[in-house]
């Protein structure tokens, strides 16, 4: 059993690795509490702490999903774009809604569902328009009778889970700064593990651990920077690709780092055994890369680091000098697969860039990297040097003028903001891809603190093929595409698989499905009112029935691109996007939390 | 070498007040930015004033001290209501002749019908091109286009052309939106600019084309 190395090993009582065999199963879940292990609750975001999004239910299959009805709804009474999942604790359901952050705690015992508790957060309304892409919220995490997660305006709560008392109220990230926090934070052992929005404000990025106790920080990491900042120990620093120090300030021309961004806004997950928490870090800063010359390390990353005392102990850049916002904010999914004859612990990674990764994650050496999606910026991933071969003429910056037909875009191969899921049944990951290419005009930006620092002209157009995305099946021990669900607008839910060998995800027109998860056929679809920007879950409820949950509310980047998808503003009406130009036909905002049973 | 002259000063005041005729503001207006020049205040302390009208006033360099001297009406509960409502209803604005007909947020309602001081200003470099032009390039050096988006149409925030204004349209109301800030995320920027230098991004705002029609029925091929 590994323990933090830092000073508070002793108060890690529940921290016991366990390695739990799932009968019939050919690989073990490391649990970090004995409730994880329950597939009848869902108590983190990623369900597990390897984020598979997989419940081992089974009374829903692939033969009787067809009789799924909804059976309970619920109006959250926000319009922003609902990201994230619901959690189901103790027979309660908690939903964070987006700005302003209300908490609601669902009696799922009682008939009707009646609130135990509606927690009314403090929060700055200037956060609105901090928040680069509408002012989503990713989800809460469940530890020892709390609820914790994060406020648009900076702070990170936690919550008594029986009575919605605030318990601790901890302000992390400075608005003034540029920094705002959507992500759903991740509980280690006693630590709360939370990093900031804002790449697209020229934020230091930073990674922070909080007490889980009373909410005092820990420690804080830079994810760019000076060694000393970034929490690097020459001595244990050990990226697989990479030699030298202060990697994170000599990577970038002068001191474009001090204001380059490396935002973290999408999910955590650790491995027990290795004691290694692992996230991925967003753009660098500006958009126009001739300002900030060099690799820009460690933006666009994935970075291990111990928990415990929070030194980063590899790194891995998926996008060097990343010219295109290919933030790598995606999940790290981790789990074990048989690779060329190999059994090997690994991560895998669906990044914006289009390619997904699978890595050693005790080292951060890249096993495979193929693109899951069309992708024309980089031939392929040179697996020797874990860098990209670059097609030159899709470079960006001020001086190249508009850079024409790059594929994917900015929207990325796959959105961070729909994390996929992966069946150790089926050996398949879940994936919702975009299917978008860009031109790229930059042009140069000035810093001003608490303003966006981007200056860069866009414009999407659809990628090959008459549709803007798909969900698909990818093996990742191979590389190889299983399966894939064409749809007509790009798919941005994230998804949940289940014993019963059915996988379910959302589109942006406002359905809910379910696809066969060996095959990829459609089984079954529900309209649910809005477009679906959240992440499925599945519970065994009191009567001992299964149940999935979904919210519905399209939003995030979606607020920005889907056109007049408003009615609650009268001088905010927007034309729709000519590469989508339908989709405000099919959805309008609206947050609504779902639930469906046989 | 500070306070060579004597330069404004921000002072509370008890009662409300409305400016009669301008001039008084005017005055101070110009008096405080040959301050300005001097280097004695900055921007910032210079505009407070002018603008946290109801609770505040100036008294301006080498002028008058007592707020008393100002030409100001004042309305209380004592005072002729009446008046106070037909010296507002000359300071209401009605939209620019040509205006598209649509939703068109002047100005919030005002209590009694009574403009704030603010919603009086105009912008003193209106239809100057070169203002427009200079406004332009601020547009973009401001990071006004992070959020509004290039040619203000919109992106995160509001389009700024399209006719529809959340905090108002007029001249005082989008001076006040972009010095003070808006609630819901629009950062002030009046510690940064001075006045004149907000009247060019406004200039800039004004002498983009009026939408031909605002829609009210939206995107119908």
């Amino acid at each position: 059993m590994k323990t933090f190395s830092g000073s508070r090993a002793s108060l890690l009582a529940i921290t016991l690795a366990i390695a739990l065999v799932i009968p019939g199963l050919s690989y073990s879940v490391l649990t970090q509490a004995a409730d994880l292990a329950d597939d009848g609750q869902w108590t983190l975001p990623g369900k597990d702490l390897g984020a598979t999004r997989f419940s081992g239910l089974d009374e829903i299959t692939a033969a009787n999903v067809s009789k799924l009805r909804s059976t309970w709804s619920f109006s959250t009474g926000v319009l922003s774009g609902h990201e994230g999942q619901p959690l189901v604790v103790n027979n309660t359901m908690y939903v964070v809604t987006p700005w302003p952050n209300v908490l609601y705690a669902f009696d799922l015992s009682k008939e009707d569902y009646p609130l135990k508790f509606k927690y009314r957060p403090d929060v700055n309304p200037a956060a609105v328009g901090v928040a680069c892409c509408d002012t989503v919220n990713r989800g809460a995490v469940y530890a020892e009778g709390k609820i914790v997660y994060n406020l648009l305006d900076g702070h990170t709560v936690a919550v008594d889970a029986e009575t919605g008392a605030e318990l601790w109220k901890t302000k992390v990230a400075e608005l003034q700064n540029g920094e705002t926090i959507t992500m759903a934070p991740l509980v280690v052992g006693d630590r709360v593990m939370v990093g900031p929005s804002g790449g697209e404000y020229g934020i230091y990025g930073w990674f922070k651990a909080l007490d889980l106790a009373n909410g005092k920080e820990v420690w804080a990491a830079r994810n760019i920077g000076p060694d000393a900042d970034m929490l690097v120990n020459p001595d244990t620093f050990k990226p697989f690709y990479d030699k030298g120090t202060d990697l994170g300030r000599t990577s970038w021309s002068s001191d474009a780092w001090k204001n380059g961004g490396a935002p973290v806004w999408g999910w955590l997950t650790y491995d027990a055994e290795l004691d290694l928490v692992y996230y991925g870090t967003g753009n660098p800063g500006p958009y126009n890369p001739e300002q900030r010359l060099g690799d820009n390390k460690w933006t666009s990353s994935v970075l291990a680091r111990r928990p415990g005392d929070g030194q980063l102990i590899w790194a891995y850049q998926f996008t060097p000098h990343d010219n295109w916002d290919y933030d790598a904010n995606a999940e790290n999914i981790l789990t074990e697969l048989n690779i060329a004859g190999q059994q090997r612990k690994v991560l895998v990674h669906f990044d914006k860039n289009g390619f997904a990764y699978t890595l050693d994650r005790a080292t951060g050496e890249v096993l495979v990297a193929e693109p899951f999606v069309d992708v024309n910026w980089a031939k392929r991933i040179d697996l020797t040097t874990g860098r990209p071969e670059l097609d030159e003429s899709k470079l960006t910056g001020k001086s190249l003028g508009m850079a024409q037909n790059i594929c994917p875009s900015l929207e990325g191969g796959s959105s961070p903001a729909s994390p996929a899921s992966y069946s150790p049944q089926t050996g398949l990951f879940y994936v919702s891809t975009n299917n978008l290419c860009m031109d790229w005009q930059s042009e140069e930006a000035a810093y001003i603190q608490g303003t966006p620092y981007i200056s860069a002209t866009i414009p999407y157009h659809p990628g090959p093929g008459g549709h803007l995305g798909a969900f698909i099946a990818w093996d990742a021990a191979t590389g190889k595409r299983a399966w894939a669900i064409k749809e007509k607008f790009p798919v941005w839910s994230g998804s949940v698989v289940t014993a019963g060998d059915v996988v379910f995800y959302g589109t942006l027109d406002g359905w809910f499905k379910a696809a066969n998860a060996k095959t990829g056929e459609l089984l079954w679809k529900f309209k649910v009112g809005s477009g679906v920007v959240g992440a499925p879950i599945t519970y065994r409820g009191p009567d001992g029935k299964q149940y999935v949950a979904v919210y519905s509310g399209i939003g995030g980047d979606w607020f920005l691109l889907a056109g007049d998808v408003r009615s609650d503003d009268p001088a905010d009406i927007r034309p729709p996007p000519d590469f989508a130009p339908d989709l405000w036909r099919y959805t309008s905002q609206g947050g609504r939390l779902w639930i469906c049973a046989l | 070498m500070r306070r060579a002259v004597k330069c404004p000063m921000m002072r509370p005041m008890m009662r409300p007040m409305l400016w009669a005729g301008g001039s008084p503001l005017k005055n101070a207006m110009k008096n405080s930015f040959n301050c300005i020049l001097k280097g004695v205040v900055s921007p910032a302390q210079f505009m407070l004033p002018v603008l946290a009208l109801t609770v505040l006033t100036l008294s301006a360099c080498g002028g008058p001290e007592s707020a008393d001297s100002t030409a100001v009406k004042t309305a209380t509960a004592e005072s002729d209501l009446s008046a106070a409502s037909q010296f507002s209803a000359a300071q209401t604005r009605s939209p620019a002749p040509g205006a598209p007909p649509s939703v068109r947020y002047l100005q919030y309602p005002s209590a009694g019908n009574a403009l704030p001081p603010a919603a009086t200003l105009t912008n003193p470099l209106d239809a100057d091109s070169v203002a427009a032009q200079a406004g332009e390039a601020l547009f973009a050096a401001m990071n006004c286009d992070g959020c509004h988006g290039g040619g203000a149409l919109g992106f995160v925030g509001p389009s700024l052309v399209d006719g529809r204004w959340r905090y108002g349209g007029d001249d005082g109301a989008v001076f006040q939106s972009i010095f003070y800030g808006r609630p819901r995320g629009m950062p002030a920027y009046g510690g940064l600019l001075n006045d004149a230098i907000v009247w060019q991004l406004i200039s800039y705002l004004r002498v983009q084309p009026e939408p031909e029609v605002v829609p009210t029925v939206a995107w119908v091929d």
